[in-house]
């Protein structure tokens, strides 16, 4: 791992503010270290270059929405795992097969997602 | 005996009444086998109404000599043609003229013919070849003649003589199709297949002539084509109460122009150059014709072509109706997707939420933090339930209301400071919002009594600030105002206004056409319902609510007025700041 701590660093970035924090919570008392921000654009320029091991972007987002923010960041640092969390069916699946039709299906979470999906699902990010 | 009829073959003339009754009596009296007589409609009253003739055409009769006679049989001359039939075969052709009689080897003739008058000038001749000529004549014109039985019984019966008449002569079209029009009693039925022919029939006077029959109360119909270049033209003659004309889709490939006359007479004129605009110029041929099977054919072409622009019609409503439906449909159905996408983003968010502070709550950390947050985003998901609910009453008309009566001053002041403290308390650290209340100059607060359900008008204030709220990114000021209006509109007491105004983003303009329907949202956060749910409260207390962006270009102003029970003016300056 990059972090001299050997923690995961995970950013996770999602307008709303009981997601971030109590995925914050849940995932630093399983050993993670988490960053979040709520407001994209922020989030983007805040992004530090192989700091992180695995993101997690919400989609339907005010201004930068979670596609956009992606291509952002992987432009940026295309080593780091990126996992799209959504609420809205329809809107990521509109835009998961018009412009990211070769990311895995996995690398989709619909919430509400059980904790030990999600403890799965990143697992199998860092794997 | 007359002089020269004792001489050998030749033709001579008799003159006078004398010279000539005798003539016509010695050709009658002569006859041996058979005798035939053409003569015009006077003709008859001459033969039976005079007793010489009479007594001598019966006698034939008695000598059982076979006669045949072609006459023009009329009302007036019917009773002497029933006379004629006792005596011989009799036939009637239309509009005879000249007279001759020819017996085997005589032949008599008179240019002119009286009602019950003698005869003046008769031409005679026993040259064998004149008479066989008009042998010939006779049964040339037999041939062309009709029954006098079945004459008589169309005139008894009043029944019109069918005719069947080719014209060919432009002038006597036109007067026919005048004389036609004029004739009318009941109904005209007319189809025009090109619309020089409808330009061309007004110049011709044929329109007046329309019209006059309309005056005189006779329905008329007119089947035609659309066409752009005489839109006026008919758009005038639809304007006459008894004149209705229906247009059908396309033209006809038939240059023709259909006329019927009460059901009795038709004409059918062929056009032959439809580009000139005299009537005589542009008519080729005509068929007229009061043969009942023919106009009863026409009547039947006409009304079906009728039927067919009554139903050309209603298909084209039809079709307008249906692509009105599947548009209206494939609104709704792309809102009701909307509408599931809303709603299940609105259920999975705090839901999400609420599953992961209650893992937190198993692991013991931040206790009271997770406690709140569930409580929170319960919270939400029970404001997602009540809003989906309401929409269902409000469009089954199930919105029930516990009215009473309560001081929408007091209301509003609670509600205010209620909002106030949560703002402070949940995002100071973020945002600067403040609130301000202010009433009217003129009135006091105890003044603005309404009668209404207090918990909706709540709901309704909670949700014009909550998006004023909502809408202002970082700081901002939202400003309340309640005005009274006295005795204006249909409520004696007057209505209380409440104006809610804020220093936000503002209304989108692809939202603000439709922003109290359903599922109206720019925000990444809602359902899109509030609006649509506090306008049919308020609508339903009687008051109406409206929006716009405010002139400065900053932030956007809700109002609705709601009647008020009772209301006095009196200066007062109150105002509150909390």
């Amino acid at each position: 791992m990059k972090n001299k701590k050997n923690k995961i660093k995970i950013l996770i970035v999602d307008d709303e503010d009981d997601i971030t924090l109590s995925f914050k919570r849940i995932l630093e008392f399983h050993g993670f270290e988490v960053d979040t921000f709520n407001d994209s654009s922020l989030a983007l320029s805040k992004f530090e270059v192989n700091y992180y091991d695995i993101a997690l972007l919400d989609i339907k987002m005010p201004h930068l929405d979670g596609f956009d923010l992606y291509k952002k960041i992987k432009e940026i640092d295309n080593n780091i795992r990126i996992c799209f969390l959504t609420a809205s069916e329809a809107y990521y699946q509109q835009y998961r097969e018009k412009d990211f039709h070769e990311l895995s299906r996995d690398l989709f979470i619909q919430k509400p997602i059980e904790l030990e999906e999600l403890l799965k699902r990143i697992d199998y990010m860092l794997k | 005996m007359h002089y020269f009829l004792d001489k050998m073959e030749g033709i001579g003339t008799a003159e006078g009444l004398e010279e000539s009754t005798k003539t016509i009596l010695n050709v009658l009296n002569n006859s041996r086998n058979s005798l035939l007589i053409c003569a015009d409609q006077y003709w008859p009253s001459v033969a039976i109404g005079i007793d010489v003739f009479n007594k001598a055409m019966f006698d034939l009769e008695k000598r059982d000599i076979k006669c045949r006679f072609i006459t023009e049989i009329t009302k007036e001359n019917l009773a002497f043609c029933k006379e004629l039939l006792k005596i011989a075969e009799v036939h009637h052709l239309p509009g005879l003229k000249g007279n001759f009689a020819v017996n085997e080897n005589e032949y008599i003739a008179s240019a002119t013919m009286k009602n019950l008058q003698l005869l003046s000038q008769v031409v005679y001749s026993n040259s064998k070849a004149i008479v066989e000529q008009h042998y010939f004549f006779f049964e040339n014109l037999w041939d062309k003649s009709i029954s006098a039985i079945e004459k008589i019984d169309e005139i008894e019966k009043g029944i019109v003589p069918e005719i069947i008449d080719v014209i060919k002569n432009p002038f006597e079209i036109r007067n026919i199709y005048f004389d036609v029009l004029k004739s009318s009693t009941f109904e005209i039925m007319l189809i025009l297949t090109t619309s020089t022919v409808f330009m061309r029939e007004e110049n011709d006077g044929i329109m007046q002539s329309l019209i006059d029959s309309s005056n005189k109360n006779v329905k008329i119909r007119i089947i035609t084509p659309t066409f752009t270049n005489s839109e006026n033209e008919i758009d005038n003659l639809n304007q006459n109460k008894n004149i209705e004309v229906r247009h059908i889709e396309s033209p006809f490939d038939a240059q023709i122009n259909m006329l019927v006359v009460d059901r009795k007479y038709s004409l059918i004129v062929e056009l032959k150059n439809d580009t000139k605009q005299k009537f005589t110029e542009a008519v080729g041929s005509a068929v007229y014709s009061t043969s009942k099977p023919k106009v009863v054919s026409f009547v039947t072409i006409f009304e079906t072509l009728w039927k067919q622009t009554e139903l050309y019609e209603k298909l084209k409503d039809a079709d307008k109706l249906k692509e009105e439906y599947i548009r209206k449909l494939r609104l709704a159905d792309k809102a009701k997707d909307e509408f599931v996408n809303i709603a299940a983003h609105e259920l999975r968010t705090p839901t999400q939420s609420i599953l992961t502070f209650a893992n937190l709550l198993k692991y013991d950390i931040n206790k009271n933090e997770s406690i709140e947050a569930i409580h929170r985003n319960a919270k939400r998901l029970n404001v997602l339930i009540k809003n989906i609910l309401d929409v269902t009453r409000i469009e089954s008309d199930k919105l029930l209301l516990h009215q009473e009566n309560f001081n929408l001053n007091d209301l509003l002041i609670t509600v205010i400071k209620d909002y106030t403290r949560e703002l402070k308390k949940s995002h100071s650290h973020k945002r600067h919002i403040k609130l301000h209340y202010a009433l009217q100059k003129e009135i006091r607060g105890p003044d603005a009594l309404i009668y209404a359900d207090k918990e909706r008008i709540v709901q309704v204030i909670s949700n014009l600030l909550d998006n004023a709220i909502k809408f202002i990114e970082k700081d901002g000021l939202i400003m309340i105002t309640l005005k009274i209006s006295k005795g204006d509109g249909p409520n004696e007491y007057g209505y209380a206004e409440i104006i809610i105004k804020d220093t936000g983003s503002g209304i989108s303009e692809e939202i603000l056409p439709h922003l109290f329907t359903k599922f109206s949202t720019r925000s990444f956060q809602g359902t899109g319902l509030g609006l649509y749910i506090s306008k049919n409260i308020i609508v339903s207390h009687g008051g109406s609510m409206s929006a716009e962006n405010n002139k400065d270009g900053k932030g956007a102003t809700f109002s609705f007025i709601i009647p008020l029970i009772k209301t006095d003016l009196i200066q007062n300056i109150f105002g509150v700041s909390v």
